[in-house]
């Protein structure tokens, strides 16, 4: 059955889970507001046990944890970093930040990611890095 | 370099001095409505950033301080960021600033490969000394970054000459100016940019957040690029093209809309927030100027052209084995007080990528005998027990 005309289904609508005004009323109540207090360390704490990664830091934004990733590698102007072109500006953006030339390779027909059979021609002499991407992750 | 939460018992030893709780340095404050607001947003459903309540809040700052536009940013250190774009530095560039301030000032510019030149400051508002500016430049000068300390104004008409004579860019670092001015100008307008900040140490708060206020109409839209990831958003959204795309370099600057909603709710309070900290300002000034007659401090100065903000009131002692004494005794007695800034002309990074060609005494000076006395709204009797307790430790 075609849906009724004029009912609009929205392409996407934040899910809230009840529970985040709680933990700002939280928060607001402590007073400690600026970055790195008790919340901030629990988020840290849940993505390390959920993903199993090192250590996690919160960002205000995934284009500042590229930014970081920028900066911790020692990306240098004139370096080459390889990445789909099919992606967010901030991919890109992280790297020229720093002097850095990113190098587009193609992506696969099939996940729409970074084709990895084409990273061999891609490496060229300066190259420093290759970032996959993967789609699930949006900004 | 500082815990602004300090909260021992305080022990007065026998002297008549209240005792009870602590005062702590810092006290965020909640002008009450913050949380309605933020509630609005979350109901909204409309959480990423440039939703109603940035818009509200940016027309509210133009409107307060008399900008030609405001752009909120997740921090002061990224309007610095985002000027530092805007203005197209380049490495080898020279940024004349003082040293007397927060990291931030020089790391925006050291990040685009520019060099921050160092100046001492004026030993009487701690400002960056104009009259030291015109030697510090070479052809390699791009921009001045004055920074107003405890929101009391540089001279601007000054280094506003300088900078046009010379062709440079002016970035006012506005972190703890606002609502203060300059012969009746708000700080961080008065530049080709200004940069804001509402972290939680300052007068008005989100958390983390800030500003940039751009003066120069022909800089609005380069700005707006850069902060939206170097895309052209803005226009796609005002419908002056048909999708948006990478244009530039850029960050994501801006805020989610709970910040911004915590934000307007204090807005909608500067001023009285401003008044509240200047009285306690003044009593503060009133109830120390005995001891600055005495010679045994010196309190701040705010020349006559000037109207600051009540955001800090300080004392300089004359050492800096004193002035640790008094920290430790404050202290002892209940009362939370900070040193502030590590120069940054002999700091590590300060050394890696700035330049430094003159001594810079009072800098250092102020480095090693400057206090700050707690300061928040609402403070009232509590800041007589802090003047008390100065006052004692110069009696003992």
């Amino acid at each position: 059955m075609a849906p009724d005309e004029g009912t609009l289904i929205p392409f996407n609508r934040p899910h809230l889970t009840g529970q985040e005004i709680d933990y700002l009323l939280e928060a607001h109540a402590s007073g400690v507001l600026a970055g790195d207090g008790a919340f901030t360390k629990r988020c840290n704490s849940w993505l390390e046990r959920s993903t199993g990664t090192a250590k996690a830091l919160l960002t205000h934004s995934c284009t500042a944890a590229l930014e970081m990733g920028a900066l911790l590698f020692g990306i240098q102007p004139g370096d080459e970093i390889i990445m789909p072109s099919y992606t967010f500006v901030s991919t890109a953006n992280a790297f020229v930040l720093r002097g850095g030339v990113p190098v587009f390779v193609d992506v696969r027909p099939d996940t729409l990611n970074l084709d990895e059979t084409l990273l061999e021609a891609a490496n060229t002499r300066l190259q420093w890095a290759a970032i996959p991407r993967n789609l699930a992750t949006r900004r | 370099m500082i815990d602004d939460r300090v909260s021992l018992p305080g022990q007065p030893s026998g002297q008549s001095l209240p005792s009870a709780q602590t005062v702590p340095f810092n006290l965020p404050h909640m002008v009450g409505s913050e949380l309605a607001y933020v509630l609005e947003a979350y109901r909204a459903g409309a959480l990423a950033g440039d939703g109603s309540f940035t818009r509200r809040s940016q027309i509210l700052l133009e409107r307060l301080l008399g900008a030609a536009r405001a752009l909120l940013t997740h921090s002061c250190t990224a309007a610095l960021e985002l000027a530092a774009l805007a203005l197209r530095i380049e490495p080898g560039d020279e940024i004349v600033m003082p040293s007397y301030t927060f990291a931030s000032t020089a790391n925006a510019f050291a990040l685009r490969g520019a060099v921050p030149v160092f100046v001492d400051i004026r030993p009487d508002t701690l400002n960056i000394d104009e009259s030291l500016i015109e030697n510090a430049l070479t052809s390699r000068t791009r921009a001045i970054v004055p920074v107003h300390y405890a929101g009391i104004a540089c001279e601007m008409d000054d280094i506003a000459a300088i900078a046009g004579q010379h062709r440079l860019a002016v970035v006012e670092d506005a972190a703890q100016g606002m609502l203060a001015s300059y012969r009746g100008r708000a700080l961080g307008t008065i530049g080709d940019l200004g940069c804001l900040s509402f972290h939680e140490t300052k007068n008005i708060i989100s958390g983390e957040g800030g500003a940039l206020l751009v003066n120069r109409p022909e800089l609005v839209e380069r700005c707006e690029i850069h902060r939206e990831k170097g895309t052209d958003r803005s226009r796609f959204f005002r419908g002056e093209v048909d999708k948006y795309t990478w244009c530039d370099l850029g960050s994501s600057y801006l805020p989610g809309e709970i910040v911004a909603a915590f934000l307007l709710a204090q807005l909608e309070h500067a001023q009285r927030i401003t008044d509240d900290r200047l009285a306690s300002w003044n009593t503060y000034h009133d109830g120390l100027a005995h001891l600055e007659a005495r010679g045994v401090l010196r309190r701040p100065t705010v020349p006559n052209h000037v109207t600051h903000n009540g955001h800090m009131f300080h004392v300089r002692l004359g050492s800096l084995t004193e002035r640790d004494a008094l920290i430790s005794y404050l202290k002892r007695h209940g009362v939370g007080s900070v040193f502030h800034y590590v120069p940054l002309h002999s700091s590590p990074a300060g050394l890696r990528f700035g330049r430094t060609p003159e001594p810079m005494h009072e800098t250092d000076r102020a480095a090693s005998t400057l206090i700050r006395l707690p300061l928040w709204v609402g403070i009232g009797h509590d800041a007589h027990r802090a003047i008390d307790v100065v006052t004692s430790f110069f009696t003992m």
